[in-house]
């Protein structure tokens, strides 16, 4: 009897007492997302948006938002023994996810503040169900490269629409005959203007 | 104490009869296609490509990789220390779109119950089908039905030796036709929605 309550009086001294102490934490920088980056998207909670194929489909999405900051940390030691003094970041990221329910897409937007990723560039994220992704840059216009062009104006189904980037899918690991959506268009007044899938046919933006 | 070492004699006892009982299993060697598991065979199309009746179009990936390409997908199986190799085909889809999924398999025959056809449909429904008992295994919270269908046709053109699969449970029922050896050919979705070969 005695020998029993040495052993749960010894277990509960290792546990009450054998635990460490939270290591400190020291916020090294804060990115906060600034309010020229965020209307970048310009879509609102709870919006009706909707775009039509020159074959007649309808593709309806319902907008859900959020901005938030959130920690990162800079050094995480995979659990082993604790480090004593965590580096952390903050950063506040904005989300925009574009949901239909058939066809079951979510386009998934989300904003990253400038100096978080690059120096000087804000990310745009744009991923369609997971699967499909594009990157944009943007400094004070959206940055050209190699997936990515930029148009003064373009026109579709006559309308005339400013300021556009183009980007394409980067990732191609998918056969060359799978249709699946490959080009988005965007600009910063209407959002995507155009969704441009592998065999040509265009979801464009029902203003 | 006397109890615990009971206990244990007993737990061994019993692991020694299991283990027995399973190793008198004559597996061994290499177990092949039979003439029936060759006709369930199908084609290992890497992406095809179907519409819907409202008009969107979406393909089919095969995600199996290396095992799309070959009939022969032979592994050194296990039992109670016995290695065998089993013959078996696999294929393995996902749908660009709206993410379905769909994996057929075949196992040669093990046994007197014959080859076995294994269908899985989005990770939510699936059954084992043995052709020659025309048993059918499926999963919890569902049932399924299996028919076949001597030909049917979808957009235009005709399709034969059809597998006509529904599952369904209270709230939902999904039926599917796989023709062989073309595959997938058609799908109704529970809203009524139906999608069909390209």
């Amino acid at each position: 009897m005695i020998n029993k309550t040495v052993w749960l009086l010894a277990t509960f001294a290792f546990f009450l007492f054998g635990c460490p102490t939270p290591p400190d934490k020291t916020l090294i920088a804060e990115y906060p997302l600034s309010d020229t980056i965020a209307s970048l998207v310009p879509y609102q909670p709870q919006e009706k948006i909707i775009f039509l194929s020159d074959s007649g489909q309808r593709l309806v999405f319902k907008v859900q938002r959020k901005r938030e900051w959130v920690e990162k940390n800079l050094y995480d030691n995979c659990g082993l023994a604790p480090a004593r003094n965590i580096e952390y970041i903050r950063y506040e990221y904005d989300q925009t996810n574009l949901v239909s329910s058939y066809p079951a897409v979510n386009i998934e937007i989300t904003l990253y503040p400038k100096g978080l990723y690059y120096d000087s560039l804000a990310v745009m994220h744009v991923k369609i169900n997971t699967i499909y992704s594009w990157q944009l840059l943007y400094d004070t216009d959206f940055v050209e490269n190699e997936n990515t062009t930029l148009y003064d104006s373009i026109i579709f189904w006559g309308n005339t629409f400013h300021h556009v980037v183009e980007s394409e899918i980067s990732n191609t690991w998918l056969d060359s005959s799978a249709v699946y959506f490959d080009k988005i268009f965007y600009n910063k007044t209407w959002g995507i203007i155009n969704l441009k899938m592998t065999d040509n046919e265009e979801f464009i933006l029902d203003r | 104490m006397k109890n615990l070492s009971l206990i244990g004699e007993i737990i061994i006892l019993f692991m020694a009869i299991y283990l027995s009982s399973c190793c008198k299993s004559d597996f061994h060697g290499d177990y092949l296609f039979d003439d029936l598991a060759r006709q369930y065979l199908l084609d290992t199309t890497s992406t095809f490509t179907m519409i819907d009746n409202l008009g969107f179009k979406e393909s089919f990936v095969d995600q199996s990789q290396s095992s799309a390409y070959s009939f022969y997908q032979g592994g050194d199986l296990d039992r109670c220390g016995v290695q065998f190799r089993m013959q078996m085909f696999y294929i393995d889809y996902f749908s660009t779109i709206n993410r379905y999924s769909f994996s057929y398999s075949v196992d040669a025959p093990l046994d007197n119950e014959g080859p076995k056809v294994m269908i899985n449909w989005n990770d939510d429904y699936y059954l084992d089908f043995y052709p020659q008992t025309g048993e059918i295994i499926s999963g919890e919270n569902y049932q399924a039905h299996i028919e076949q269908v001597d030909s049917m046709q979808v957009r235009g053109k005709i399709y034969h030796n059809i597998l006509k699969i529904i599952f369904w449970n209270d709230k939902q029922t999904w039926t599917l036709y796989i023709a062989r050896p073309e595959g997938l050919i058609k799908f109704i979705r529970p809203d009524g929605i139906y999608t069909e070969r390209l």
